[in-house]
């Protein structure tokens, strides 16, 4: 089966005013139709920029130096921006980290809800508005005649989120992608949107990616699991194998951090965290860019970028893992 | 969006025009005073004697203390009187400058619209390409716009336009100084322009707008400057916000991204420059104007006359009017004050959250 989405060997740089940072060298993925991928990492990982790659809505100072992302075969990367603009918002939709700043403060919800329906549906007047007030319902929002004539500053973080995955739902795109939807709302209220999102994904024929710095909630609603470290995908396996039979040594120590109720005495421990800081990619360390932070590392992490290896049906770039060891 | 909250804005912001009107006759009664000068003389007459310029200042009661002269003025103002003009024979101010004002006005709502509707798009199109030659060129242009002179380039354009290229008037209104006498122009709202239109004097219309061209150009170019200059800061400021990455995400058009989501974000300050403009050009930007293209009546002449240094019907110049002055600042400053008002108003008809 061909796949929905291809990163192939993506090469971007951002130039800044300290020097050129080398973030992707040479980045691949893919996305099954109806599959659901988290993609995990600390902030600078690169995580974000990956899915603004995808929908080439990158800042200015971003240079892509080679590669692909094939929808349904066809290259974004060398698409026009009029081509761009027909599959934005139609077949492929974003979800924002923060639904506050996301919405235009100044336009009521039905006048971004109706641009939207009409732009990407070619629906008009009454037509559109029932639209636009059926996928509220879909988000599960109470009211929404009401919440169509709220300004976004009128709404809660929750509602607002709710607003944009309807907004994100409404061409019914083959894929939406969800920048860190959850990392601007409360725990309770993020784990509403994460079984609203699970809900959606079971009525519907989209595909996800999530973007989020927590594994669990990558764990909550992915089929696969991709971390990323530095501007690489580390490790890329199903769910379970991921987070049971987890292979690189960046993923041990994310997983080690999940915060999990625990009695009281241990209540006083400091949480752990992953030792050291993301490397600074203006000066990249060499090898594996995990080499400085990893308790495993050897001579040849220090040299050479290690390759993918296939271990239990994952992906694992790490020398570890190496036959030849 | 509760109306309450509006409304109780609103309230609170036009009190404050009060202070502020109230500022303003403070500030301009006291700072008139500063200059030593004598307005009867503007009475008296030729040679008058020591005697006759005493008996006049005890008469208008200018030989009282300042403080109490300034109590008597304000008791005066709050009755609605600005009183009586000494440089124009004596005549009640606040009619005097009312008279003036609908042309000065038309002067000043032409070069805002001009502003507006040239200054917007180039801006929003300047901010669009950020650092790229069109955008370089707009801001050369804004510089310099705002750097000109007004009655050198008032000069200049009568002399391409009117001297040596002949296709518009060179200044008065209608063109000549006796073109009323042919054309009289029944007055309605006391503008020419507008009354022509208003009586259906089409052939008395096109003459005076023709003669309004380069005195609204004029008028009009520091004003398209400063637009340009704040409709491009504020739209770059908008364009850089999530909400714009939100609508190309969901692949809006770019010229609805640019001329709606953005501008409408970017609007409030270009609506205090809009009215700004329109308080200044309207007033103090038509001093040099209706000097350099003799258009009277106007607040601009009266403005210059009341500070000794214009011609009066009088013939005598040389002192400060002081009650024509006072009634002009108050004129000039609820004007102000009214445009404030208005930008408030607007501002939070395109931004709800100001009035929170």
């Amino acid at each position: 089966m061909e796949p929905l989405l291809e990163i192939k060997d993506l090469r971007l740089v951002f130039s800044t005013e300290r020097g050129i940072l080398d973030l992707f060298q040479g980045l691949s993925l893919s996305l099954m139709s109806r599959e659901v991928l988290g993609i995990v990492g600390e902030s600078g990982s690169g995580k974000s920029t990956l899915a603004y790659t995808i929908i080439k809505l990158l800042p200015g100072n971003a240079r892509i130096l080679s590669g692909k992302v094939l929808l349904e075969g066809r290259d974004i990367l060398s698409m026009k921006e009029e081509e761009l603009r027909r599959i934005r918002g139609k077949e492929i939709t974003m979800v924002f980290q923060d639904p506050s700043t996301s919405l235009n403060p100044v336009f009521r919800i039905k006048d971004q809800m109706l641009t939207v329906v009409k732009e990407n549906l070619g629906l008009q007047g009454e037509v559109a508005r029932k639209r636009a007030l059926e996928l509220l319902k879909q988000v599960e929002l109470p009211d929404p005649e009401s919440i169509m004539n709220s300004f976004p500053f009128e709404l809660s973080g929750g509602m607002q989120q709710r607003v944009m995955i309807a907004m994100a739902l409404a061409a019914n795109p083959k894929l939406i992608v969800a920048d860190e939807p959850t990392s601007s709302v409360d725990a309770t209220i993020q784990t509403q949107i994460l079984s609203l999102l699970k809900k959606l994904k079971a009525e519907r024929d989209f595909s996800l990616i999530l973007i989020t710095h927590s594994i669990a909630v990558a764990k909550e609603v992915s089929d696969r699991i991709a971390v990323m470290y530095a501007g690489e995908i580390v490790e890329l396996g199903k769910v379970e194998t991921v987070i049971e039979k987890h292979l690189h040594p960046y993923t041990e120590a994310l997983l080690k951090s999940i915060p999990r109720p625990r009695g009281k005495s241990e209540m006083k421990r400091m949480l752990p965290v992953v030792p050291g800081q993301v490397p600074d990619l203006i000066s990249p360390p060499s090898g594996c860019r995990f080499h400085p932070r990893c308790p495993y590392a050897m001579d040849i992490c220090k040299a050479e970028r290690p390759p993918y290896f296939n271990k239990d049906g994952s992906l694992v770039m790490c020398w570890l893992y190496s036959e030849e060891r | 969006m509760n109306d309450l909250n509006v409304g109780a804005y609103l309230v609170k912001r036009a009190l404050l025009t009060v202070v502020v009107v109230i500022g303003t006759i403070t500030i301009t009664f006291f700072l008139s005073h500063v200059v030593p000068s004598n307005p009867v003389i503007l009475l008296a007459g030729q040679n008058p004697t020591p005697e006759q310029i005493a008996r006049l200042t005890h008469e208008y009661g200018l030989d009282e203390p300042l403080y109490v002269q300034f109590l008597i003025y304000l008791r005066q103002v709050f009755s609605g009187n600005l009183g009586i003009s000494f440089s124009f024979s004596l005549q009640p101010v606040l009619p005097l400058v009312l008279q003036t004002l609908p042309n000065s006005m038309t002067l000043g709502a032409l070069a805002t619209l001009l502003a507006i509707v040239v200054g917007i798009p180039l801006g929003v199109e300047s901010a669009r390409r950020t650092g790229r030659k069109f955008d370089s060129l707009m801001r050369i242009f804004s510089v310099s716009s705002v750097a000109l002179p007004q009655f050198w380039l008032g000069l200049i354009l009568q002399l391409i336009f009117a001297v040596y290229l002949g296709i518009l008037p060179n200044a008065s209104y209608g063109g000549s100084l006796l073109f009323f006498d042919m054309h009289p122009v029944k007055t309605v709202t006391g503008s020419y322009l507008i009354d022509s239109l208003l009586t259906g004097n089409f052939v008395t219309f096109v003459a005076i707008a023709k003669s309004m061209v380069l005195p609204v150009l004029t008028l009009a170019l520091y004003p398209i400057g400063l637009m340009i200059k704040q409709t491009r800061s504020s739209v770059m400021a908008a364009l850089s916000q999530d909400y714009i990455r939100t609508a190309r995400a969901y692949g809006i058009k770019e010229r609805e991204v640019n001329y709606r989501f953005a501008l409408k974000n970017a609007l409030p300050p270009i609506i205090v420059t809009a009215a700004l403009t329109f308080a200044y050009s309207s007033t103090l930007g038509v001093i040099y104007v209706e000097e350099v293209f003799n258009l009277a009546p106007g607040l601009g002449f009266l403005l210059r006359s009341s500070t000794g240094t214009g011609i009066s019907s009088t013939g005598i110049s040389g002192a400060l009017d002081y009650q024509l002055i006072l009634g002009l600042a108050i004129v000039v400053g609820i004007f102000y004050a009214i445009a404030n008002l208005v930008a408030d108003a607007l501002q939070i008809y395109f931004d709800r959250r100001i009035a929170r």
